[in-house]
């Protein structure tokens, strides 16, 4: 460390002091180095620039002597959703958020109710075409006595109809039955966890030994 | 060092080695680090204090091609140090009596006090 070393550890130590406050420092200790016998001399005598910085922190009030520092217990830390400032930050948000909050929310249920909806309008379909193609088949007899042709008609395109119902009816109820397969499934398979974190990994061992 | 010189004292001794002659910063560290054991880091900030209360002003003065910044002792400076050596002529009377009171044999002065105090 050099002379011009030392002073610039000072001065960089020193940085939150106003400039004049700085400069009067500087120009002490560089008068120190200048009376000294040497270099070497004046650096061995002063030793660390940041004792001499904190006296002079300490002096001007920017850093608390070490008197009125409080021993040990460090102050416990909060945690940042219990402080003010997070609650400042939530309330003075709210103008943003809370808009934002009500339309995620609302768009949510919007899409719950067209899932729904979607359901609801298959299932309508499928007992229409059911319902629909019986009726026909039944209508078409009125128009057996006049018409026959027309009576083969009706009768042939009610049991498309109702066949297509049929259809459909029995591919619901196949997605039904596996939805309910898959619940049961995992209801076992959750059961099953259950029983063995209750007897613990032991117990089929022992079993195993007894055999 | 066993009793360290605080800052008061410290006060009280740079106000009253300058009642005899202003003096420059660097005989100013010299005399007191030796006499009081202070650290030199202790002696520019209470320069500064001093400074800023106004007991002391300062001048510049050339000395072979550079500038020697003096410290001199203002009259509030010296109405300061006359408080200052009245309390500590209290407070020394006090702890002498403290150490060595009178009238008690145990508290005699002896050989291994350094002898008598007075």
């Amino acid at each position: 460390m050099t002379r011009n070393d030392w002073l610039a550890a000072l001065r960089a130590r020193l940085s939150a002091l106003p400039a004049e406050e700085q400069e009067s420092a500087l120009r002490y200790y560089e008068e120190l180095f200048d009376e000294a016998g040497s270099e070497g001399e004046a650096l061995a005598h002063l030793g660390d620039p940041a004792r001499h910085a904190e006296r002079i922190l300490q002096e001007s009030g920017v850093v608390a002597a070490p008197a009125a520092q409080a021993f040990g217990e460090k102050p416990k830390k909060e945690p940042f959703y219990r402080s003010v400032w997070f609650w400042l930050c939530v309330i003075f948000t709210l103008p943003f958020t809370l808009p934002l909050a009500l339309g995620l929310g609302g768009a949510a249920i919007g899409v719950g109710c067209a899932l729904i909806g979607a359901v609801v309008a298959i299932l309508a379909v499928i007992a229409s075409a059911l319902i629909g193609g019986l009726v026909l088949c039944a209508a078409a007899f009125f128009f057996l006595p006049g018409s026959p042709f027309a009576f083969l008609a009706m009768f042939g395109g009610g049991l498309v109809l109702s066949g297509l119902g049929a259809l459909g009816s029995l591919g619901i109820g196949a997605i039904f039955a596996a939805i309910g397969k898959s619940a049961k499934a995992n209801r076992a398979k959750k059961a099953e966890r259950a029983r063995q974190a209750q007897t613990g990994p032991e117990g089929p061992k022992e079993g195993s030994e007894n055999a | 060092m066993l009793l360290p010189v605080n800052a008061s004292m410290l006060e009280a001794c740079v106000l009253s080695v300058l009642s005899r002659e202003d003096t420059y910063g660097y005989k100013l560290t010299q005399a007191l680090t030796e006499k009081t054991g202070v650290s030199e880091s202790s002696l520019y900030p209470v320069l500064r204090r001093l400074q800023k209360n106004g007991a002391l002003t300062t001048y510049d003065e050339n000395f072979s091609g550079r500038n020697r910044r003096y410290y001199q002792l203002s009259a509030e400076g010296r109405s300061l140090l006359h408080a200052y050596r009245r309390e500590w002529r209290e407070y020394k009377r006090s702890i002498d009596e403290l150490l060595w009171e009178e009238g008690c044999e145990k508290c005699q002065p002896t050989e291994m006090d350094g002898g008598d105090p007075a």
